[in-house]
């Protein structure tokens, strides 16, 4: 992008001619990303998918979720998508309002946990000293914890209800961005910018968080991202076991537990479907993961 | 060696001092305390305030962790409020069935793995590697829990076959024991075995670019003992570390897998626990999973320093 700038003013110091080389449309540079990371633009999609359907499920949806709108246990057929479940709610309608949960209650908690994780390990790496070695052995003792266990502690600590899901999953995700905005911030703490910034004296925070911050905001990104799919099956996993999203709101996990698998050989669709939404989601947000892991930080490119 | 070993556990004490604590101050949390939750039908105050003076729930939290800290140091992690059974108990019978769903996921998961990235990579860029790939991706995706309840719906539907949900100790009838196993650890292991394929794809590659297979080839090596013993061996070492890391992994899905196919380990009992509101029996396990998590920790980075001579642990 940089070469064709500097090729487009030559041209014009030129007088333009042979040399003209037009910027590449946005079309244009789309279709190159698109054959450099054809997995990434379809994980791209899935999520936009998902995404257009959960914004317009009000447009969309024939039915309300929990509306209770033809015969319990009807197979899927040209009305009932995704047929019925036993109060006779539409399926196809609570899986697209259901894809709002996972969307909301993911992006919540990877933003919460995301910016409390930085915070925490800028501070402790830039500050060093006592506070770093308070900080790391707290980001130790919750890095201790299988992360759904830790989950499922702070749900059963706090009750459930979907705000208390996303503090407890943004919880979990706390160590692992700490570990890496502190490795990050380590690296770049003598660089000769951050020297800069001091000798005309910048104060901690404005180094912290307008210096350091926008250049370890790959990496992070990168773990954020993942972090996304993983609070978005967090959530399905606790409403599955009852711990989540309390029904009759829909939510993917809440709709393949209870009644789902008492009649899971009568009426299959009910657990099917959310199943198959919440594993395409994961799916896309996956494959745009190791997509932006290979654009934004190279070196933990997959070999 | 020894120095290192001991530095480690060292370090593990304080870790599993502060998530005593922590486990102890979340758990008093609770809203809705167990006592209006045994005390279903009755709402009698006078008899709420005897219970709660009877489990010793009437005390400022800070004296409750400090007498059951005394007692956890002698050993005694309480008595579950419910069963009135003490909690190591508890968790000593659940325990077993735990390990014995770990054990088996594991080796489905090896046995997935390690083969399939082992030809994913001998074969790159070509059909079997996509399908690979493909296999793995989907594994990635694919929520253990989804599965489970997949691979109890699909066989009871097409071959009318339910894994039996009465749980039968491997010692009393192994056949009817694996029966029950199978499933749960299929749903659990395809989960650990993507990453675990991923890995073994990508270092199958980066050791397949290294000199010393050049040299063996060059030396005219039979390309089957090439691959045993210099390609396998070498990608395996950071194969087995992540396969150790995954452990954490795997005491979470143990939660989700155990409730669905009834099995009686720790996550169903730490659920149950939660449920109904059994405090000590939730701390107690949680602090058992998490000192589990770390010491498979570092038995995972002490298995690494065992099988790569290159590494050093200092």
């Amino acid at each position: 992008m940089n070469e064709s700038t500097v090729l487009n003013q030559s041209a014009l110091a030129t007088g333009g001619s042979a040399l003209q080389r037009p910027k590449p449309s946005f079309w244009r540079r789309a279709g190159t990303l698109a054959r450099q990371q054809p997995l990434g633009v379809i994980g791209l999609l899935l999520v936009l998918i998902v995404i257009v359907l959960a914004l317009f499920a009000g447009v969309i949806a024939r039915y309300g979720p929990e509306e209770l709108s033809g015969i319990p246990l009807t197979g899927p057929n040209s009305t009932y998508w995704f047929g019925t479940d036993d109060f006779g709610r539409d399926v196809f309608s609570r899986v697209i309002y259901g894809g709002r949960i996972s969307l909301l209650v993911g992006f919540l908690s990877a933003l919460a946990g995301g910016a409390t994780g930085t915070a925490i390990g800028l501070i402790s790496a830039y500050e060093g000293g006592w506070l770093d070695l308070t900080l790391q052995r707290l980001v130790d003792a919750l890095m201790a914890f299988p992360s759904f266990i830790l989950a499922l502690a702070v749900v059963a600590g706090l009750g459930t209800s979907e705000r208390n899901v996303i503090i407890a999953i943004s919880i979990t995700m706390i160590p692992i961005n700490a570990r890496i905005a502190r490795g990050s911030t380590l690296a770049l703490r003598n660089a000769q910018f951050v020297d800069a910034a001091q000798t005309i004296g910048s104060s901690g925070r404005r180094i912290m968080f307008r210096h350091i911050l926008p250049n370890i905001l790959g990496p992070l990104t990168v773990v954020i991202t993942a972090s996304f799919g993983w609070a978005v099956v967090s959530e399905a996993a606790l409403s599955f076991i009852g711990l989540g999203t309390p029904p009759p709101a829909p939510s993917w996990g809440n709709m393949m537990s209870g009644s789902a698998r008492t009649y899971i050989s009568a009426a299959p669709w009910m657990a099917l479907f959310p199943g198959i939404a919440l594993s395409m989601l994961v799916f896309g947000v996956n494959m745009l993961g190791d997509a932006l892991r290979d654009l934004l930080d190279p070196r933990l490119r997959a070999r | 060696m020894r120095t290192y070993v001991l530095r480690r556990i060292a370090l593990i004490i304080p870790t599993i001092f502060l998530v005593s604590i922590v486990v102890f101050g979340l758990i008093r949390a609770i809203p809705g305390d167990v006592v209006t939750l045994m005390l279903q039908d009755s709402k009698d105050p006078q008899q709420a305030e005897q219970l709660r003076q009877q489990l010793g729930l009437d005390k400022p939290v800070v004296v409750q962790y400090g007498i059951w800290l005394e007692h956890a140091l002698q050993g005694d992690l309480g008595t579950s409020l419910w069963t009135k059974n003490s909690v190591v108990g508890e968790i000593s019978r659940a325990l077993p069935v735990t390990l014995e769903l770990a054990i088996i996921s594991m080796i489905i998961a090896s046995l997935l793995a390690i083969p399939f990235g082992l030809i994913s990579a001998l074969m790159q860029n070509r059909f079997p590697d996509y399908l690979v790939r493909v296999i793995s991706i989907t594994g990635l995706s694919v929520p253990n829990f989804w599965l489970g309840t997949l691979l109890i719906m699909l066989p009871a539907i097409w071959f009318r076959w339910s894994p039996p949900t009465t749980y039968v100790s491997i010692f009393a009838d192994p056949i009817q024991n694996l029966k029950q196993f199978m499933l749960p650890s299929l749903s659990l292991g395809y989960g650990f075995s993507a990453i675990t394929m991923r890995l073994m794809r990508s270092e199958t590659l980066e050791v397949m670019r290294q000199d010393y297979i050049r040299t063996a080839q060059a030396k005219g090596l039979a390309s089957r003992a090439l691959v045993m013993r210099h390609i396998l061996r070498n990608a395996l070492i950071p194969v087995i570390t992540v396969m150790g890391a995954q452990a954490r992994l795997f005491l979470g899905g143990a939660v989700l897998i155990e409730q669905i196919f009834l099995l009686p380990g720790l996550g169903r009992l730490t659920l149950w626990a939660i449920q109904v509101r059994d405090y000590p029996q939730l701390q107690a396990n949680i602090l058992i999973i998490v000192i589990i998590t770390l010491l498979l920790n570092l038995l995972t980075d002490l298995s690494y320093g065992w099988l790569d001579p290159r590494v050093r642990l200092a």
